[in-house]
C-alpha cells in the first residue's frame, strides 16, 4: 500500500514515516510540507492513502482535501490532529 | 387651603364691619347669604356657575344692601384669570347703595376689596410657584429614575463584555496550549515511536516505552486540561447572543434565565438547534418576529423558539429531523407547534454528567 505523508512539521513527517514504514506492506512514497505539495504530489504520486495534518501554513489540509476530492471522487484522505 | 385662609380672613374683616355698621334685626340674613355664595363659588368648577353666582350676588345687592359688605369676598373668587373684568360690575352696587352706608363703610369696602385682590394675587402666585415645584421635583426625579437605569444598563453591559473578555482570554489559552505545548508533546511522542520502530535492542526499546508512557500522559493531562478550558470559555448565552447579532432577517427578542453553565452537551444541542430554526426562518417562514427562551427548571433545560411567520410542514425536513436526533440523543423531547406561529418546544432533562459520557464525542 503506497502512502503519501503531509505535515508542515518535517519532523512529524520523517517520524510518521518511519513509523509506517515498520509495516512490511506499506510504503511512505512521497513527504509534503503544505497544502499545494498535497495536491501536487496527489496528482503525480496517486497514493493509495493520503495522510495529512488539517492545519498548515498558506494552505489548510482541508482546502487542499478538497481540491483532491473534487479532480479525484475515489481519494481516500486519513487527517491527523493533535486534539 | 391658602384660598380658603384667604376667605377667612377677608370674611371676619367684613363680618366685623358689617357688624360694626348695620345694626338690624334680620342682619343674619345677609351673612348667611353672603356665605353660601362664597361657598358655592369656592365649591363649583364651571366658568359659567361662576358667572351666574357673581350676577346673581350682585343683583341681590340691589334688593339687600347689606350684602355690599360682603363685596371684597365674592370678588376673591373672580378676581384672577379670565374673569376678572367681571369685578368691574362690583362697582355697580356700591355706587348704587353708597348714599346708605355710612363713611366708615364706604372707605373700608374698596380697601378690602384691595386686600382681597391683594390676597388672591399672593395665594395664585404662591401656587403657581408650588406647581413649578411640583413640576421641577418630577422632573429630577424622573431624571434621577433614568439615570439610575442608564447606569444599570452600563453596568449590565460592562459585566457583559467583562465575561466576553474572559473567555476570549480562557479559548486563547486554550489555543495557545493546543498550538505550542500540544504540538511539541505530539512530535515527541511520533519521534519516539519511530525510534521505537527501528530500535532492536531491547534495553534501549524498553526505556523509550517507557518515555513514551509518559508522552502519552503528559499529553492526556494537557489535552484534559484544554478541553476543560474551552468548555468554561464556551457560553451559552454569548453564543446565543452571537448568533442573534448575525441575522439580519427579522428582529430577535432574547431571554435567558439560567444561573449556571449547562453541560457542554446540553450547550451543543441548544445552539445546533438554534442555528438550524434561524436558518429555517430564512428559507421558509414569512415570519418578522422571533422570539428565543432559555430557561433553566429544577429537572431540565428549555428551549423555546417561536416566530410569527406560516410554515408549511411537508413531511418533516432533515433539519427538523437533525433536531429530534440531536435532543433524544439526551433524552429530551421536542414539540413542534404551528398553530400561531411556528413553535418549537425543547426540554432536556439534568442528568448527572457521567450519563452523557457515552454521547460525547
Amino acid at each position: 500500500m503506497n502512502v503519501l505523508v503531509i505535515d508542515d512539521d518535517q519532523l512529524v513527517c520523517a517520524s510518521l514515516k518511519t513509523i509506517i514504514e515498520a509495516d512490511d506492506g506499506i510504503s511512505v512514497i512521497g513527504l509534503g510540507h503544505n497544502g499545494q505539495a498535497a495536491i501536487d504530489l496527489y496528482k503525480d504520486l496517486q497514493p493509495d492513502i493520503l495522510l495529512m495534518d488539517i492545519r498548515m501554513q498558506e494552505m489548510t489540509g482541508l482546502e487542499a482535501g478538497e481540491q483532491i476530492i473534487k479532480d479525484n471522487p475515489a481519494a481516500k484522505i486519513l487527517y491527523l490532529t493533535t486534539f | 387651603m391658602q384660598k380658603l385662609v384667604d376667605k377667612m380672613i377677608l370674611f371676619i374683616c367684613c363680618l366685623a364691619l358689617f357688624v360694626s355698621m348695620v345694626d338690624a334685626v334680620y342682619k343674619i340674613v345677609a351673612v348667611l347669604i353672603a356665605i353660601i355664595f362664597a361657598a358655592l363659588l369656592s365649591y363649583v368648577d364651571g366658568k359659567k356657575l361662576t358667572i351666574g353666582l357673581f350676577l346673581a350676588y350682585v343683583g341681590l345687592c340691589f334688593y339687600n344692601l347689606d350684602l355690599v359688605y360682603f363685596l371684597p369676598l365674592i370678588l376673591y373668587d373672580i378676581v384672577s384669570g379670565d374673569l376678572i373684568w367681571l369685578s368691574a360690575l362690583l362697582i355697580l352696587p356700591y355706587l348704587v347703595g353708597i348714599d346708605g352706608l355710612p363713611l366708615a363703610a364706604r372707605l373700608m369696602i374698596p380697601l378690602f376689596m384691595g386686600l382681597g385682590f391683594f390676597l388672591k394675587q399672593r395665594s395664585s402666585s404662591l401656587e403657581l410657584m408650588k406647581n413649578e415645584y411640583h413640576l421641577l421635583r418630577d422632573n429630577a426625579k424622573e431624571a434621577a429614575i433614568l439615570m439610575e437605569n442608564k447606569n444599570r444598563d452600563l453596568m449590565e453591559k460592562q459585566d457583559y463584555e467583562l465575561n466576553l473578555a474572559t473567555l476570549a482570554e480562557r479559548n486563547r489559552i486554550a489555543r495557545d496550549i493546543h498550538d505550542n505545548v500540544g504540538h511539541l508533546l505530539s512530535r515527541s511522542l511520533l519521534q519516539t515511536g519511530a525510534l521505537l520502530a527501528v530500535t532492536k535492542d531491547e534495553v534501549t526499546k524498553a526505556g523509550l516505552t517507557q518515555m513514551k508512557e509518559t508522552l502519552t500522559e503528559a499529553m492526556d493531562s494537557i489535552r484534559n486540561s484544554v478541553h476543560d478550558l474551552h468548555e468554561e470559555s464556551f457560553d451559552l448565552e454569548v453564543e446565543i447572543q452571537t448568533l442573534i447579532n448575525q441575522f439580519s432577517f427579522c428582529p430577535v427578542t432574547f431571554k435567558y434565565d439560567i444561573a449556571n453553565n449547562p453541560p457542554k452537551e446540553i450547550k451543543y444541542c441548544f445552539i445546533a438547534v438554534i442555528k438550524e430554526a434561524l436558518s429555517n426562518v430564512i428559507r421558509h417562514s414569512n415570519g418578522t418576529q422571533v422570539k428565543i427562551t432559555v430557561r433553566e427548571h429544577p429537572g431540565f433545560y428549555q428551549l423555546i423558539f417561536w416566530d410569527n411567520g406560516r410554515v408549511e410542514l411537508m413531511g418533516q425536513g432533515i433539519g427538523l429531523l437533525n433536531m429530534e436526533d440531536r435532543v433524544k440523543a439526551l433524552k429530551g423531547n421536542v414539540n413542534i407547534e404551528t398553530a400561531n406561529g411556528f413553535r418549537i418546544f425543547i426540554s432536556i432533562p439534568k442528568i448527572l454528567r457521567s450519563k452523557y459520557e457515552c454521547f460525547s464525542d
